[in-house]
C-alpha cells in the first residue's frame, strides 16, 4: 500500500482524499448503521477453557456460560464478567513467596505463631488451595472472597492447633490436622456462600518458635544419644557373649580331650602292665630282679653318690662320694688315690 | 441534508442525557435506595433497570455482598484474669439499606459501631470463660456467644452479622516469654530424662550381657569338670581293673617307676655301706 503512495504525484493524493471526504459526506447516514453495529459486535466475548462467565444485563444477571464464543449486549447495557474457575488457586499463610526463580520466602510471624492446645506455641506455615465453585456466588456474594478466605483459614487452622498438642502437631497429627482444617474452612466458605471449594490446605513448615528452637534441637540430639547408648551397649553385648561361648566351647573341648585322653593312657597303661604281668606270672623272682637291677642302671649313673661309714662317730661325717672319686680320677694331679 | 443531521445528532444526545439521569442500574451485588428531596421514596434490593424522576429524585447504592470488618488485635481478660490479644474478625451485611442509611450511612461509620459492639460483646463473652477454653475447647462456641449478643445490638442498623470469628488468641508479650520459658524447661526435661534412659538401657543391656556371658562360661566349667571327673574315674576303673590282677606286683612296678621320675641327675644318694643297694656289692666281694 504505502510503495504504491510513494509512486503517486502528492496532487493527485490530495485529490483522492477529497474525494473520499466528499463520499462520506455525501452518504453521511451509514454511520447511523455503521457505529451500532460495531457497538453490537463488541459484544462477542471468548471464554478460555479454563474460565466461565456470567452475563449481565442493566446488572441483572442473565446466565452463566461455558468456555467458548458468546454474545451478551456491549457496554452500558450488559456486562460479562469472566472467572477462571477451572484455575486452583493458592493461598499462603504463614509466609509469602517474595520471589519464584531463585525461591524466596518472607515469613509473616503474626499468621504463623499460634496457641497448640497444651499452652505451648508453634510456629506454622500452609497453603490453600481452593478453586471457584459457583461463579455467582463468588462475585456477587462476598465482597473481598481472597480476604474472606485469608481469615476464615487462619481462624480455622488456629481453632484446630487449639485442640491439638504440640507434639502431635509435629509429628503424627499432620494429616489429621490438614483434614480438619479443610474441613472447617469449607464449613466457613459455605457459610458465607462464597462459591469457594477447598481442594487441600497444606501444612509447609512446622516449626517450634525461633526461641525455643534450640532446646528442641536439643530434644532430638538426646533421642539420638540414647539410641547411640543403645547401641553401643548392643555392640558390647555382641562382643562378649560370642567371646563367652567360644571361651566356653573351648573349655569343653579341652574337658573333653582331657577325658578322652586319660581313658586313653589308662588303657594303654594297663595293656602294658598286664603284658608285663604275664610275663612276671612266668617267672617271678627272675623278672622281678631283672626289672630291678634294670632300673638302678638306669637312675644311677646320673647321681651324686655318697656312701656313709654309720660306724664312725664325731661331728664330721666321714663319707665318700663316688663323684668326687671321679673326678679324682680323671684329675691326675690332685691329691693323690684315696684308696 | 446537514441541518437534518444536525438535529438527528442533537435529539440523539438530547435523549442520552434524559436516559442518563431518568434511569439506573442496579447490579446483582447491589441494593439502592431512591430519595426525593431528603425523604426516602423506594427501596431497591433486585438488580436491574430502574428509572426515576430527574433532578429531584436521587439514586444512593450499597453493597449487597458480605463485608469485610478485620480490626487491630485488642487486649482482653479471660474469665481466670489472664490477659490474651485477641484479632477477631467478622462477616456483615446490610439487610436493611434504609435504616443503614439513616442510623450510619457508610460503611466506613459502620465498622466503626461494629467494633464497639464486636469487641463488648466479645469482652462479656470472654469474662465468662477461662484462656483455656478460648484458645481450644470452646472457641466456636464463644464465637457463637458472641455472635448473638452482637447481632441484638445492630439490629437498628439494618445490618446483619453473619459471623464473628476469632482469628487469633495469643498471649501478651510478657506471657508468651513464660510460655516460651516453660517450653524450653520442658524439653530440657525431656533430653534429660531420653538421655537418662539411654543410660539406664545400655547398662541393662551390659550387665545382662556379662551375666549371660558369666553364666556361659559357669557353665561351661561345670560342664568341664563333669566330663574331666568322668575321665578321671573311667581311667580309675581301668587301672583297678588291671593292677588288681596283681597288686603286689603294681607296687613293685610303681616303684621302681617312681624311682626313675624322682631322681633325676646330680640327685644326691646317702648310702650307708649296710644299705639294702649295697649289700649285693658287699656280698658279691
Amino acid at each position: 500500500m504505502s510503495n504504491q503512495f510513494h509512486s503517486l504525484d502528492p496532487d493527485q493524493v490530495q485529490k483522492m482524499i477529497k474525494e473520499k471526504i466528499g463520499r462520506f459526506k455525501i452518504n453521511g447516514s451509514w454511520i447511523l448503521l455503521v457505529i451500532p453495529l460495531f457497538w453490537l459486535l463488541s459484544g462477542f466475548v471468548v471464554i478460555q477453557p479454563e474460565e466461565e462467565a456470567v452475563m449481565l444485563v442493566f446488572g441483572k444477571f442473565q446466565q452463566q456460560v461455558e468456555p467458548g464464543f458468546h454474545w451478551n449486549w456491549p457496554s452500558p447495557i450488559g456486562r460479562t464478567i469472566k472467572g477462571a474457575v477451572k484455575k486452583v488457586q493458592k493461598l499462603e499463610v504463614g509466609f509469602r513467596t517474595v520471589s519464584i526463580n531463585p525461591v524466596r520466602y518472607r515469613h509473616v510471624r503474626n499468621e504463623s505463631l499460634m496457641l497448640t492446645g497444651d499452652e505451648n506455641i508453634i510456629n506454622l506455615e500452609f497453603i490453600v488451595q481452593y478453586r471457584i465453585s459457583n461463579l455467582r456466588d463468588f462475585l456477587f456474594n462476598v465482597g473481598d472472597p481472597e480476604g474472606t478466605l485469608m481469615d476464615a483459614s487462619e481462624s480455622a487452622m488456629r481453632e484446630i492447633i487449639g485442640r491439638t498438642s504440640i507434639a502431635s502437631a509435629m509429628t503424627d497429627g499432620k494429616a489429621q490436622i490438614q483434614l480438619d482444617t479443610q474441613d472447617l474452612i469449607q464449613n466457613y466458605m459455605d457459610g458465607y456462600q462464597a462459591g469457594i471449594q477447598i481442594l487441600t490446605v497444606k501444612l509447609q513448615d512446622v516449626n517450634p518458635p525461633d526461641r525455643v528452637l534450640a532446646a528442641f534441637k536439643d530434644v532430638i540430639s538426646a533421642q539420638q544419644d540414647k539410641e547411640r547408648k543403645i547401641n553401643e551397649a548392643k555392640g558390647f553385648e555382641n562382643d562378649i557373649i560370642p567371646a563367652a561361648r567360644g571361651e566356653a566351647a573351648q573349655q569343653v573341648n579341652d574337658a573333653q580331650g582331657y577325658k578322652q585322653s586319660r581313658i586313653t593312657e589308662a588303657e594303654g597303661e594297663s595293656a602294658r602292665f598286664i603284658s608285663l604281668l604275664r610275663e612276671y606270672q612266668n617267672g617271678k623272682t627272675v623278672t622281678k630282679a631283672r626289672l630291678y637291677q634294670e632300673t638302678l642302671e638306669q637312675v644311677l649313673p646320673d647321681m651324686d653318690m655318697v656312701i656313709l661309714d654309720n660306724k664312725v662317730g664325731g661331728n664330721v661325717l666321714p663319707y665318700f662320694s663316688i663323684e668326687d672319686a671321679k673326678k679324682n680320677r680323671t684329675k691326675p694331679s690332685s691329691k693323690g688315690d684315696p684308696s | 441534508m446537514t441541518n437534518k443531521l444536525l438535529i438527528g445528532a442533537v435529539v440523539f444526545f438530547l435523549s442520552i442525557i434524559v436516559i442518563s439521569s431518568s434511569s439506573f442500574v442496579v447490579n446483582e451485588w447491589e441494593q439502592a435506595l431512591v430519595i426525593e428531596l431528603g425523604k426516602h421514596k423506594r427501596t431497591i434490593q433486585q438488580a436491574g433497570l430502574y428509572f426515576k424522576v430527574p433532578l429531584t429524585q436521587e439514586v444512593i447504592k450499597l453493597d449487597k455482598r458480605l463485608l469485610e470488618y478485620d480490626v487491630d488485635p485488642k487486649e482482653l481478660f479471660s474469665g481466670d484474669r489472664q490477659q490474651v490479644v485477641v484479632d477477631n474478625y467478622s462477616r456483615w451485611r446490610i439487610v436493611d439499606p434504609l435504616k443503614f442509611y439513616e442510623s450510619v450511612r457508610t460503611q466506613s461509620s459502620a465498622i466503626t459501631r461494629l467494633d464497639d459492639i464486636i469487641y463488648s460483646a466479645f469482652r462479656e463473652v470472654l469474662g465468662k470463660h477461662s484462656l483455656k477454653e478460648l484458645i481450644s475447647e470452646k472457641r466456636a462456641e464463644l464465637c457463637e456467644e458472641a455472635l448473638m449478643l452482637s447481632n441484638e445490638k445492630v439490629k437498628d442498623f439494618g445490618i446483619d452479622v453473619v459471623d464473628v470469628r476469632i482469628k487469633r488468641a495469643d498471649l501478651p508479650e510478657e506471657n508468651e516469654q513464660n510460655v516460651f520459658a516453660r517450653m524450653i524447661t520442658e524439653r530440657e526435661r525431656l533430653a534429660k530424662k531420653y538421655r537418662a534412659e539411654g543410660e539406664e538401657e545400655a547398662r541393662k543391656i551390659r550387665s545382662l550381657a556379662e551375666k549371660e556371658a558369666r553364666i556361659i562360661r559357669a557353665e561351661a566349667k561345670k560342664e568341664s569338670e563333669i566330663i574331666r571327673g568322668q575321665g578321671d574315674a573311667q581311667s580309675t576303673k581301668i587301672y583297678a581293673r588291671a593292677y588288681n590282677q596283681d597288686p603286689e606286683f603294681y607296687r613293685f612296678v610303681r616303684q621302681l617307676e617312681t624311682y626313675k621320675k624322682t631322681f633325676k641327675s646330680g640327685t644326691k644318694i646317702v648310702l650307708t655301706p649296710d644299705s639294702e643297694f649295697l649289700k649285693t656289692l658287699k656280698e658279691g666281694r
